[in-house]
C-alpha cells in the first residue's frame, strides 16, 4: 500500500472547507480500494505554509491545499492569482477556471513539477472600525492589514497605510487601535470574531475585490508514479471535492454576513461603480507593477480581464 | 517500523546525544536529521535548511532578541542594584525582608524582560551576595533568586508566551494579559512562603534592627523611576494602539537602552557594546534551540509520531482533569530536560488541539504550561536559572541551590492547582479588556 | 601551525559576531522607524517588516560560531559530572565530533538551499520582494564557520591534553556584564 502525505496550514477537523476538501479526497481515495492511503497533516503540522511549494516540486510532499500566491517569489506569474478585482464573483471564478488565463497559470504550475487536483477560489472581505470601505477614497488615512502584496500596493496607492501581521493578531490590532481596518478571507473574519471590533463590513457580493486561488495540488513526480487506477481515483476525488467547495464557499459568505449582522455590524457591498474605481487604481498600481515585473504579465492580466 | 517504535527510537537517540554534553540545539538537529535520512533518504536535505530558517524567520520572533536586549541593558547597569536597595529600605523589618526585596525586584524586572535567565542575573548579582553578607543561608539566598527569576516568563513580556502564540495562532497581546494576575499571584505566594519560612527558622539579623527614616525610604524611590518609566512606556506602546507586540519589543528595547544610558551616564562605547554583545549571545542560544526544535518537530511529524500520540491521547476515555494532570506530568518531565522554547515548539502543536477539544481555554492553558516551564528552569539537568546562579555565586554548591528552590517548586505546583480551581484568575483580565475569545 | 589556525578561526568568529550584533541593532532601529512612520507620519511601510525579519534571522546564524567559541550553546552536563577526568575528556571529543557532524550536514543542506535561491532568482513574496539569497547566505556562512570553529575546539582539546575541569569563566565582571548561561563554561560542546 502506498501512503501519501497531504499538508496544509488550515485548522483540522473544525469545518474549514479547505481542510474538508483534503479530508474528503483522503476518504474517497481510501474507499476506492486502490491500495492508496493519504495521511493528512493539518494546521502546518508538517510543513510551514510557504515551505510546501518546494517540498511539492521535490516530491517530498505529495499533496497540499496551497494558496498559490505563496510561491509567487519563485514564479512571479502566480501573483495574478491574488490580484485585486481580477475575479469579481463566484460565477465568474468558475468561468475563469476554464479560461486561457488559467491555462497559462497551470502551465507554469506543471512546468515546476506540480499538478492541480481541484480548483478553488476563496472569497474575502474588508472591515473597518472607522467608516465603510466602498469607493477607493474611503480607505484614505486608514491603517489596514491587507492579505497579499498586490492588495497592499493597490491600497497604498489609494492612500492607506499598511501594517503587516498574521491574521491571528488582527483582533488585538483592531482593538488596541494599531489597525483601523482589515482585509482577509471570509472564513477568517468569522473565526477570529472580528465582528466584535468592526463597525462596517464590506461583504464579497457581486463585486468582490478579493479572491485567492487555493487549489489542491499534487507533486507531479508522485502523481506520475502512481498506477492508472490510483490516478483515476485521485482525479475523481478531486473533482468531487471541487464541487463540494464551490457549494460550501457560497454558504460561507452567507454565514459571514449573518454573523456580522447579528453582531449589529453594518454590512455593505461594493457597487459596480466602486469596483470599477478600484480597478482603475489597481491598473495604475498592482497591475502596472505586475506587468513590469513579470515577463508576459500584461498579457496574463488581459486574458483574465477578457473573461466574461 | 510503527510510529510508536520510531518515536521511542528517536527520543532515545536524542537522549544519547544529549548525554554526551553536546549543545541541545545541535543534538535536537542531529537526531532529527538521522531519523529523516533513515526514513526517506538524502533527498530530505532539500528541505532541512528551509525548515530551520522559516522556523525562526517571523516578525513575532524578532521580539525575542528585543526583550532579551531590554533585560541585558538593565542588568548591565547599576539599575538592578538601585531597585533592590530601594525595596530593601521598605522591607528590611519584615521577617525575611531581604528575600521579599529579591522577589519583588524580580517581579518588577520581569515586566521589562521576556527572559528568565536575564531576570535571575540582574537581581541575583546584587541580591545573593548581599543576603549572604547579612547571614542568610546560601540555600535561602540562591533558591529565592532562582525561583524569583522564573517570573520573567510569566509576567509579560514573555519569550515563551510569544512562542506559544505563534505555534498555536493565538493572540500574543492577549496571552501577555493572561499572565498578569497569575504572575502577581505567584509573586505573592512566593513572598508568603518566604515570610513563613524565615519566621519558622527564626532568621533574625542585626540588620533588622536597622531603621531607615521615612526620608531615607522616600529618597530611594526616585531610583525606581526609570524602571516604572520603561514598563509604562512599553505597556503604552503595546496596548495604546501604537504597535503590535513584536514591534513594541523593539521600541521597548530602544527606550530601555536610552533610559539606562542617560540615567547612568554610560557614555562610553565599551559598556554599551557589552550590553549588545551579551544580548546577542543569549538570543543566539535561544533561537538556535528554537530553529533546531523545528527540525525535530518536523521529524516527529514526518514519521507520523506526533499524530499517533495525539490520537492516542485524544482517544483516552478519561475525565478532562485526569487528562490535564497527565499533560502536566508530561510537561514537567519535558521541562526537566529541555529549555522552555524547545518544549513549546515541539509540544504546542500536539497538545493544542487536544486541549481545546477537551474544552480548556487556550489562554488559560498557556499560563499553566508557562508555570510548568518555570519549574523546568530550576530543576536539573537543564535549568537555565541554575546555570546563571552558578555564575553569579560560584561558591555555592548546586545541591544548596536546589535545596533552596525546592519549596518554591512546591509553591508553583500549588499555583497550578489554584489556577485549575479558579481559572478566572487567568481569563478575567483578557476577557474584561478584550472580550471573550473564540 | 595549529595555534595559528585556532587564532584565525577565533577571530573570524568574532568578526561574524560583530556583524550579527550590528544586524540586531539595525533590526531594533528599523522596528522603531517603522512604528514612527506608520503611527506618527501615517505613511505606508513597505520594506521594513521583511528587512527586520531577515536581518534578525541572519544575525542568529551568523552569531552562532562565536557563541560556540564562548561555550554558550547550553548542553546537559549530568553525565559529564558523574564520570572521571579521563572519560570526561573522551566524552567531550565525542560530543565535539557529533556537533561537527550536525554542522557539516547543515552546511550541505543550507548550501543547496542558498544555491537554489540564487540560481532560481527566488524572491520573498511581498511588495518589497527582496531576493532570498541575501538572507539565506547567512546559513551556509554560519554553518561553515561553525564547522571551522568546531575543528578549532577539537584541536584545542588535543593540544591542551592536560585540560583541567574548567573554572566557571565569568561572573559579573568589572563592567557588570550580564552573566548569562552562555558565559559559564569555556569548553567546546
Ligand atoms: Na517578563
Ligand atoms: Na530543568
Amino acid at each position: 500500500q502506498t501512503i501519501l502525505k497531504a499538508s496544509h496550514q488550515f485548522p483540522g477537523g473544525k469545518g474549514d472547507i479547505r481542510d474538508e476538501m483534503v479530508q474528503m479526497i483522503a476518504r474517497d481515495v481510501a474507499a476506492a480500494n486502490v491500495d492508496l492511503q493519504i495521511q493528512v497533516f493539518p494546521g502546518s503540522s508538517l510543513y510551514k505554509p510557504n515551505d510546501q511549494w518546494n517540498a511539492l516540486t521535490r516530491g517530498l510532499l505529495d499533496m497540499s491545499s496551497f494558496p498559490l500566491d505563496y510561491a509567487s517569489g519563485k514564479h512571479p506569474q502566480f501573483s495574478a492569482t491574488l490580484m485585486p478585482g481580477l475575479v469579481g464573483n463566484f460565477d465568474r471564478a468558475m468561468r475563469l477556471n476554464d479560461s486561457d488565463f488559467m491555462k497559462d497559470i497551470k502551465k507554469v504550475i506543471e512546468d515546476a513539477g506540480v499538478v492541480v487536483i481541484s480548483d478553488a477560489w476563496l472569497s474575502g472581505a474588508f472591515a473597518s472600525k472607522k467608516n465603510c470601505i466602498t469607493a477607493p477614497d474611503t480607505i484614505k488615512g486608514q491603517v489596514i492589514r491587507a492579505a497579499g502584496p498586490a492588495f497592499e500596493e493597490m491600497l497604498v496607492a489609494a492612500g492607506a497605510s499598511i501594517s503587516s501581521m498574521p491574521s491571528s493578531e488582527i483582533y488585538t490590532g483592531m482593538q488596541t487601535g494599531v489597525l483601523d481596518a482589515a482585509n482577509t478571507s471570509s472564513a477568517s473574519f468569522v473565526s477570529y470574531r472580528l465582528f466584535e471590533q468592526a463597525k462596517c463590513l464590506t461583504a464579497p457580493g457581486e463585486n468582490a475585490l478579493w479572491f485567492m486561488y487555493e487549489p489542491v495540488l499534487m507533486s507531479k513526480k508522485v502523481f506520475d508514479g502512481l498506477t492508472p487506477d490510483q490516478q483515476k481515483a485521485i482525479l475523481a476525488a478531486g473533482e468531487k471535492a471541487e464541487a463540494f467547495f464551490n457549494e460550501e464557499v457560497r454558504k460561507g459568505d452567507q454565514k459571514l454576513i449573518d454573523t456580522f449582522k447579528q453582531a449589529n455590524v453594518e454590512v455593505v457591498e461594493m457597487s459596480k461603480a466602486d469596483y470599477d474605481a478600484w480597478l482603475a487604481v489597481a491598473k495604475e498600481s498592482s497591475y502596472k507593477n505586475f506587468a513590469e515585473r513579470v515577463p508576459g504579465g500584461e498579457e496574463l492580466i488581459k486574458k483574465a480581464l477578457a473573461v466574461e | 517500523m510503527s510510529p510508536t517504535m520510531a518515536g521511542l527510537a528517536i527520543i532515545a537517540g536524542l537522549f544519547v546525544l544529549l548525554g554526551t554534553g553536546m549543545p541541545i540545539a545541535f543534538a535536537l538537529g542531529l537526531a532529527a536529521i538521522l531519523a529523516l535520512v533513515m526514513e526517506g533518504g538524502f533527498s530530505i536535505f532539500y528541505v532541512l535548511s528551509e525548515t530551520m530558517f522559516a522556523g525562526i524567520a517571523n516578525l513575532a520572533y524578532v521580539a525575542i532578541p528585543m526583550f532579551v536586549l531590554m533585560g541585558a541593558a538593565v542588568a548591565s547597569s547599576p539599575a538592578g542594584a538601585d531597585l533592590y536597595t530601594a525595596l530593601d529600605r521598605w522591607l528590611n523589618r519584615v521577617p525575611g525582608g531581604l528575600v521579599l526585596s529579591n522577589l519583588g525586584a524580580c517581579a518588577i524586572f520581569s515586566g521589562m524582560t521576556g527572559s528568565s535567565p536575564a531576570t535571575c542575573a540582574a537581581i541575583g548579582k546584587m541580591g545573593i551576595p548581599e543576603m549572604m553578607r547579612r547571614g542568610y543561608p546560601a540555600s535561602v539566598a540562591t533558591g529565592s533568586i532562582a525561583a524569583g527569576g522564573t517570573l520573567g516568563i510569566l509576567i509579560p513580556p514573555s519569550v515563551t508566551l510569544i512562542v506559544y502564540g505563534i505555534a498555536t495562532e493565538t493572540s500574543i497581546g492577549r496571552l501577555f494579559m493572561a499572565g498578569v494576575f497569575p504572575g502577581i499571584m505567584l509573586t505573592i505566594m512566593f513572598m508568603v512562603w518566604a515570610i513563613i519560612d524565615c519566621k519558622r527558622k527564626g532568621y533574625e539579623f542585626d540588620t533588622r534592627a536597622l531603621r531607615f527614616t521615612l526620608r531615607e525610604k522616600l529618597s530611594g524611590l526616585p531610583r525606581i523611576l526609570p524602571f516604572l518609566l520603561i514598563i509604562a512606556g512599553t505597556l503604552y506602546v503595546l496596548y495604546g494602539g501604537i504597535a503590535t507586540p513584536s514591534e513594541a519589543a523593539g521600541a521597548g528595547a530602544l527606550l530601555t537602552l536610552l533610559v539606562v544610558i542617560i540615567a547612568y551616564r554610560l557614555f562610553r562605547i565599551r559598556p554599551v557594546a557589552n550590553i549588545f554583545g551579551s544580548a546577542m549571545r543569549e538570543s543566539v542560544m535561544i533561537m538556535m534551540i528554537m530553529a533546531a526544535a523545528e527540525l525535530f518537530a518536523f521529524a516527529l511529524s514526518s514519521l507520523f509520531i506526533t499524530q499517533t500520540i495525539a490520537t492516542a491521547i485524544a482517544g483516552l476515555e478519561v475525565n478532562r482533569w485526569v487528562l490535564m494532570g497527565m499533560i502536566n506530568v508530561f510537561l514537567l518531565a519535558a521541562g526537566m530536560f529541555l529549555p522552555p522554547v524547545a518544549v513549546i515548539v515541539m509540544s504546542a502543536p500536539l497538545l493544542f488541539p487536544i486541549i481545546t477539544q477537551a474544552g480548556f481555554d487556550p489562554y488559560w492553558f498557556a499560563i499553566i504550561l508557562t508555570i510548568n516551564m518555570e519549574v523546568g528552569l530550576i530543576t536539573p539537568p537543564i535549568g537555565l536559572n541554575l546555570f546563571v546562579i552558578n555564575a553569579v555565586a560560584p561558591d555555592v554548591p548546586t545541591r544548596e541551590i536546589l535545596w533552596g528552590s525546592l519549596p518554591y517548586v512546591l509553591v508553583m505546583f500549588l499555583a497550578i492547582v489554584i489556577l485549575c480551581v479558579f481559572p478566572g484568575i487567568v481569563t478575567w483580565l483578557p476577557n474584561h479588556m478584550m472580550g471573550v475569545p473564540i | 601551525m595549529v595555534n595559528t589556525y585556532i587564532l584565525v578561526v577565533n577571530n573570524l568568529s568574532r568578526a561574524l559576531a560583530v556583524l550579527a550584533t550590528l544586524l540586531l541593532i539595525t533590526a531594533m532601529l528599523v522596528v522603531c522607524q517603522m512604528i514612527a512612520v506608520r503611527y506618527i507620519l501615517r505613511m505606508a511601510t513597505i520594506w521594513q517588516t521583511d528587512f527586520v525579519v531577515f536581518t534578525a534571522t541572519a544575525a542568529i546564524f551568523l552569531g552562532a560560531p562565536y557563541v560556540l567559541l564562548k561555550g554558550g550553546h547550553v548542553g546537559v552536563d549530568v553525565v559529564e559530572l558523574m564520570v572521571g577526568e579521563k572519560t570526561r575528556r573522551g566524552l567531550r571529543i565525542v560530543a565535539s565530533f557529533l556537533g561537527l557532524l550536525f554542522c557539516v550536514a547543515m552546511l550541505v543542506a543550507s548550501w543547496i538551499h542558498f544555491h537554489d535561491a540564487w540560481a532560481g532568482n527566488w524572491k520573498h513574496s511581498s511588495v518589497w520582494a527582496p531576493p532570498l539569497w541575501i538572507p539565506l547566505a547567512a546559513l551556509p556562512l554560519g554553518f561553515g564557520m561553525l564547522c571551522l570553529q568546531y575543528i578549532a575546539e577539537i584541536l584545542k582539546l588535543f593540544v591542551n591534553a592536560e585540560l583541567k575541569a574548567p573554572a566557571p569563566a565569568v561572573g559579573a565582571d568589572a563592567l557588570g556584564q550580564i552573566p548569562a548561561a552562555h558565559t559559564l563554561r569555556e569548553i567546546p560542546r
